[in-house]
């Protein structure tokens, strides 16, 4: 677990994480946030729309990354978290996340992490970048 | 289509608080490759609590692909 900046190196994997992209759970997350409809709710009615099946909201994928990002290092702030959306996250198919950190500035006391969400066939669904805050440590 | 979202975080936003969401058109930019340009647009929703404190932005981008003129 990280606790400061210097505990993160440079180069270092974050522990893999399998999200959680049921159609349930996929399906509830858009009606929470507002955004329902068969599009993430429903396979079928999913399919009427034209589109390969049910999916995960997109924000939900970036609460994932942001999920990963603090199961590594729960006390570092989210600073900003960016995301290209390649293909859309299936629900009902397993997925698994990971993140290398590419950058660290310590002055700043800054991470950036580069994310990715891929299915079982390995092909990337989701890729982002995350720039990490930690508070200074004290003596 | 979509070309992606990014958030920042610029205060803590606390459980219960009434946030006030303005967007507006944030950027226009073009990148141009193999299959010709494309036009990227980026629409910032900006989040403020009820004394007008700033505390994130999220950008939604949007990408269209030029249409010939032929």
């Amino acid at each position: 677990m990280i606790n400061c900046i210097e505990d993160v190196e440079f180069g270092a994997d974050l522990p893999a994480f399998v999200p959680d992209t049921s159609l349930t759970k996929g399906g509830q997350f858009a009606k929470l946030i507002g955004w329902d409809g068969p599009r993430f709710s429903d396979h079928e009615g999913a399919r009427k729309e034209g589109l390969p099946g049910a999916m995960i909201p997109g924000v939900m994928s970036q609460g994932f990354l942001v999920a990963m990002i603090h199961h590594w290092a729960p006390s570092a702030n989210i600073i900003n978290i960016d995301t290209v959306f390649r293909a859309p996250v299936m629900a009902d198919e397993a997925h698994t996340i990971s993140g290398v950190v590419t950058d660290i500035d310590t002055d700043a006391g800054t991470v950036e992490i580069d994310l990715t969400v891929a299915n079982t066939k390995q092909e990337t669904r989701v890729f982002g970048t995350a720039t990490i805050g930690f508070a200074a440590a004290t003596d | 289509m979509d070309a992606g979202k990014g958030i920042e975080c610029l205060k803590p936003v606390r459980t219960g608080q009434t946030l006030i969401g303005k967007t507006h058109l944030h950027d226009i930019y073009t990148k141009t490759g193999r299959s010709g340009r494309m036009i990227f647009v980026v629409a910032r929703l900006a989040f403020f609590d009820e004394a007008g404190i700033h505390l994130a932005n999220s950008d939604s981008r949007i990408v269209m692909r030029e249409k010939s003129a032929k």
